[in-house]
């Protein structure tokens, strides 16, 4: 499913490449996936890729430069879904329409669109894209699905911009309200910061230092702390979705109470749709307090467990390497609820 | 562009039908938003309050009307209420009046008796018009685009069928 994505993608980049040779278009600021509804009706679901350049939708040059996606590998089950509901609506003697089984099927196709959301982001941040490197973009640089011309999530983000530790720092601690989503914050200095309680979504911390910081009961789900330094960090109560913490050094970091429930039944409740679980592979969670955090399907692949405390936590299905086995401190229960898995390369 | 022809839902069985409505009353007085017409509609067992009425003449609902409006400025709307004697029901709809455009593209297929079979229009008349009406003889044509559309589907209005067409 990734892999046609993926194709989507080189396809506009060469298009965008073309273009831009060629002096039609300039640098690009967005990609834009929009879901077409009148085309999931017709049982041929398509994304229409949009290019735009910084100003976005009031972006008049490069609208001639479009692409297409076929969703069909995901939405032909909203097909079969709809196949399956026809047959016992016919028992009800026409009280129940066609045209309300369509309605039905709009409707489903919301929640088939996050599932294509998360397929981007996932195929766009697993390997870097060679067409889509060698396009000529602005500063900011975002690829978004969505709806068309309406709702959209940034799946991938790129911002060159020289950006400064100290003004960062400042900027996170005044707390704004919509501010941060989607931010690139790579590499930087943030230490020591109080940041609790504000809105982190799909943030991108990557090898940044996050000492000591206090990131209480914020919300960081698809937040990326890849390679962070993040000792003594608290992220008691917060919402860490799909957050992924790989390589990060969590040494003395509490987690207390932290959320990252992970399913689709979990998301009809929440709202909020994981499916990868929390990424905890390769982290050092030494002297880490995951008391009473929720956690399924999370991977702690490779870590390092040194007096780490999973006391009262819920790991269902979250996998963890053969040769912690021991070092781990975990109850009977959760020894049975977790997956082991050989470490031997990934997989 | 994409553009759709959108055109009443058959399927819905219980779609509300207004009677004694000709064109006429519409053209001939001058359009007012203030003054609602009112019409009667036939009786039936159940009532769909659809939100988009092709016949005899264009109707939408109040909702429908509100997000047409944001797309466009030049349609005109007049207010009608449809009235259902036996239930004691009034609802508000909206005559609909697209602007007009000819737009009719040349590769356009004909039947012998000169109607349309497949109709292509040209987007070299049609850029700006989100929303428009295209007439030939006696036949008109509604037209969306793909943004209006989208807008409605993604809303869960009723009562429209859509058909995509060819753009030159």
């Amino acid at each position: 499913m990734a892999a046609e994505f993926i194709r989507s993608v080189r396809a506009i980049g060469l298009k965008i490449s073309r273009m831009q040779s060629e002096g039609e278009i300039g640098k690009v600021g967005y990609i834009n996936y929009g879901m077409l509804r009148s085309s999931i009706l017709d049982r041929s679901p398509i994304y229409r890729i949009n290019v735009y350049n910084k100003e976005w939708y009031f972006d008049t040059v490069q609208k001639e430069c479009q692409g297409e996606y076929d969703g069909n590998s995901v939405f032909r089950f909203l097909d079969e879904l709809e196949t399956e509901l026809d047959e016992p609506r016919k028992r009800y003697f026409g009280a129940i329409s066609p045209v309300d089984l369509e309605l039905v099927k709009l409707r489903a196709a919301a929640k088939f669109n996050q599932f294509i959301v998360h397929l981007a982001g996932y195929a766009l941040n697993k390997e870097s894209i060679e067409e889509l490197s060698n396009i000529a973009k602005e500063e900011e640089f975002e690829v978004r699905v969505g709806e068309y011309y309406d709702l959209s999530e940034v799946v991938y983000k790129e911002d060159i911009r020289k950006k400064d530790s100290e003004a960062v720092k400042e900027w996170l601690e005044d707390k704004h309200e919509d501010q941060y989503v989607a931010a690139v914050l790579k590499n930087l200095d943030l230490s020591g910061g109080d940041y609790g309680g504000i809105d982190l979504r799909r943030v991108d911390f990557s090898g940044s230092r996050l000492r000591q910081c206090g990131l209480q009961e914020c919300l960081l789900i698809k937040a990326g702390f890849r390679k962070c330094l993040l000792n003594d960090t608290d992220f008691s109560g917060a919402m860490i979705h799909d957050a992924d913490f790989s390589g990060a050094n969590l040494r003395g970091a509490a987690f207390f109470g932290a959320e990252g429930a992970r399913g689709i039944r979990e998301g009809l409740t929440s709202g909020i749709y994981s499916l990868s679980g929390v990424n905890f592979a390769g982290a050092d969670l030494s002297e880490t307090d995951f008391r009473y955090a929720n956690l399924p399907g999370a991977d702690f692949r490779n870590a390092n467990f040194q007096n780490t405390d999973f006391q009262g936590a819920n790991l269902n299905n979250a996998r963890f390497s053969e040769s912690n086995s021991e070092q781990a401190d975990l109850t009977e229960e959760q020894r049975g609820s977790v997956i082991w898995v050989k470490t031997e390369g990934e997989g | 562009m994409d553009y759709f022809i959108v055109s009443e839902d058959r399927r819905a069985v219980n779609r509300v039908k207004p009677r004694g409505i000709s064109k006429s009353i519409f053209d001939e007085r001058t359009l007012d938003e203030t003054t609602p017409i009112q019409f009667y509609i036939e009786a039936t067992k159940e009532s769909d309050y659809v939100d988009f009425i092709e016949r005899p003449v264009p109707l939408v609902s109040d909702r429908l009307r509100k997000v047409l409006q944001m797309y466009h400025r030049e349609i005109v709307f007049a207010p009608v209420i449809l009235t259902d004697l036996k239930r004691v029901l009034q609802k508000v709809y909206w005559y609909f009046k697209p602007p007009q455009v000819k737009c009719i593209s040349d590769r356009t297929e004909f039947y012998k008796n000169e109607t349309i079979k497949k109709l292509v229009i040209n987007q070299r008349y049609t850029s700006g018009y989100r929303v428009l009406q295209v007439t030939h003889l006696i036949q008109t044509f509604i037209l969306f685009d793909l943004m209006v559309v989208e807008s409605l589907l993604r809303r869960g209005f009723t009562g429209f069928r859509l058909e995509r067409i060819e753009v030159e």
